[in-house]
């Protein structure tokens, strides 16, 4: 668990390292549908209510952000 | 073990730094091409209100504002009053199509490089900078209140439009 | 709790709820971006060894004005089971014991309400969930706070929510409750403008009767005991996604990890994989792999005497492996703003438990 916690902290401050890494002009791409996590909520939904009851786990993400620089 | 919470909160705390220009600056000038190619200069509308609005298609705030900027234009276009919508898609496909929805009233300049939205350096899509008569950078509008901005711009623009050439 | 410990802030006398405070403080600052205006209707029709499940959904998420939108999500699972031991997919009601050999049928409904409101750069979302069947009930009250920083480069969220459920399986004298506190936090961020990548902890403790009570388990001497679980399960998962776009093939790779474990001695691993390819301007395919493991929980058998303190016969606690993988394709229309979407997936578990699954969808975006 030190390790896992070690590689966490490790990952996000490597995530912030580039913390204004686009200017808003430049989220084209990012704003797509496929650049989206669970682009359709409701299918992310279904999927993870299946595999739920299907398998001993759960969790692990919470919510996508981001999109575009827009307002 | 106090060093990790302070690392993580430092993290966090670390200002966005990018380049944006100010009220009080010079509007930085620009050659454009509008839809039909042709050439358009900024140094050429001065001793104008000119009116710039960063936008690009694939901002819903943006396609909120552009019917608004059409109204406000057509409200306003036989005063001294210039309005250019600089566009920063990476397809000229992609601003045919939304203009073929929302036929432009304005002036639509291409910019799908994004060299002349990265001089202005807005800080949101879309943003607008209203330009006075000397070239100066006179308000700045980041993003797009539905409910407010539309009455601002017309206050501010008739402002400056009283301003001497 | 798991926050502090996951950080490693326990030792320093810093309570979980400390932390959760300073980060909601430095949350509360001031955006706006309302969500997607649309109106879905998903069918999802499931095909398991001797299950069927077909589950209609319809979505409506509509602003209310500039800075307030809600969300309403109704849901209805229709399970029809032939045999027995998979409780799964719907998690509505199944089947009794492996020599039973009737059809069972039940509908699990579920309505969900949200109102999410947002000022400059935050966003807070309430929501409430309400699930029954004829032998289950849950409530559940969930709020999340979300801040965009960095011009919007990041995203920082923390979320809990709390499961009032009730379960009278059908070999339960009298019904129980069960209780959930679950926490969430996340980050999102922009690396470039080809690529985004999102790390997520989760934490949950449920308390109370955490079984169906519509198993029983066959002994190894003869005859049959009740399910007995423990009545507590501290749960945790972090999970990592990456999505990267190809410019010069229109297309976007996604790559997701979670690790999991529990104090019933499960622990898990995620991999996960999806291509994304554009197809013309309009339509996008998806082509997606993943796979899973866990261990055994503490008290899992392959067969009991009957005198332990936990037994069960469910393979949700048994060590697993499965693979998922399938194809889905989206098209957009530009007149009506329509989007629609059909899916197939293939699942496949060691236990030997495998099946279909098909989605069609379609959206109208406002």
């Amino acid at each position: 668990m030190k390790l896992v916690r070690l590689l966490m902290l490790i990952i996000i401050a490597a995530m912030l390292v580039g913390c204004a890494a686009t200017s808003p002009w430049q989220r084209e791409h990012l704003s797509k549908p496929v650049m989206q996590f669970d682009h359709n909520k409701e299918e992310a939904i279904a999927r993870e209510h299946m595999l739920g009851t299907l398998e001993g786990s759960a969790g692990g993400f919470g919510v996508g952000g981001g999109g575009c620089g827009c307002n | 073990m106090k060093l990790r919470l302070f690392l993580i909160l430092i993290l966090l705390l670390i200002p966005a730094t990018a380049f944006s220009i100010s009220i009080g600056e010079t509007a930085p000038d620009f050659v454009l091409k509008d839809m039909e190619g042709k050439e358009v200069l900024l140094k050429d509308y001065k001793g104008k209100v000119v009116f710039i609005n960063f936008w690009a298609t694939w901002c819903s705030p943006c396609k909120k504002e552009f019917p608004e900027l059409n109204k406000f234009y057509e409200t306003y276009k036989d005063n001294d009053l210039v309005v250019l919508a600089v566009n920063s898609d990476l397809k000229k496909g992609s601003v045919e199509d939304f203009l073929t929805k929302y036929p432009a009233k304005m002036t639509v300049l291409l910019d799908p490089g994004a060299k002349i939205v990265g001089s202005y350096g807005p800080r949101a899509m879309p943003t607008s900078y209203i330009i006075d008569r000397k070239g100066v950078v006179r308000f700045i509008h980041f993003g797009f209140d539905e409910k407010n901005d539309p009455i601002k711009w017309v206050k501010e623009v008739k402002e400056l439009l009283k301003e001497e050439k | 709790m798991g926050v502090t410990k996951a950080l490693g802030l326990r030792a320093q006398g810093l309570k979980g709820s400390s932390v959760l405070l300073m980060i909601f403080v430095y949350l509360i600052l001031p955006y706006s971006a309302m969500a997607d205006e649309y109106v879905s209707t998903d069918i999802n029709y499931y095909k398991f060894d001797g299950l069927t499940v077909i589950k209609p959904m319809i979505t409506l998420n509509k602003d209310l004005s500039l800075n307030t939108s809600i969300l309403l999500r109704a849901t209805l699972d229709n399970v029809e089971a032939q045999t027995t031991t998979v409780d799964a997919v719907s998690g509505a009601t199944k089947t009794t014991t492996s020599t039973s050999n009737t059809k069972d049928e039940d509908n699990r409904k579920n309505l969900t309400f949200g109102v999410t409101h947002a000022i400059s750069l935050y966003k807070i979302d309430v929501g409430y969930d309400y699930s029954r069947e004829k032998d289950y009930t849950s409530q559940t009250p969930s709020i999340q706070l979300s801040r965009d920083l960095f011009e919007r480069n990041t995203t920082l969220a923390i979320g809990y929510s709390h499961n009032f459920d009730n379960v009278l399986g059908k070999y339960m004298s009298k019904a129980q409750d069960k209780g959930s506190n679950n926490y969430s936090i996340s980050l999102t961020q922009f690396i470039s403008p080809i690529t985004v990548a999102q790390i997520g902890y989760t934490y949950s403790h449920a308390t109370g009767y955490l079984g169906t009570g519509n198993r029983k388990v066959a002994l190894s001497g003869g005859g049959e005991s009740d399910e007995y679980l423990p009545d507590s399960r501290k749960r945790e998962a972090i999970g990592v996604r990456l999505a990267q776009y190809i410019t010069p093939i229109n297309s976007a790779v996604h790559l997701i990890y979670r690790w999991y474990r529990d104090d019933w001695w499960i622990k898990s691993n995620t991999y996960g994989i999806q291509y994304y390819q554009y197809i013309g301007d309009n339509t996008y395919m998806r082509l997606e792999y993943r796979y899973y493991e866990q261990e055994k929980a503490f008290f899992y058998k392959d067969s009991y005497a009957g005198s332990e303190q936990f037994i069960t016969s469910s393979n949700l606690y048994s060590q697993l492996s499965s693979h998922l993988y399938g194809v889905k394709l989206v098209h957009y229309l530009r007149s009506p703003n329509i989007s629609t979407e059909v899916k197939y997936e293939r699942y496949r578990q060691s236990t030997g438990l495998d099946g279909d699954i098909f989605m069609f969808g379609v959206k109208y975006h406002f």
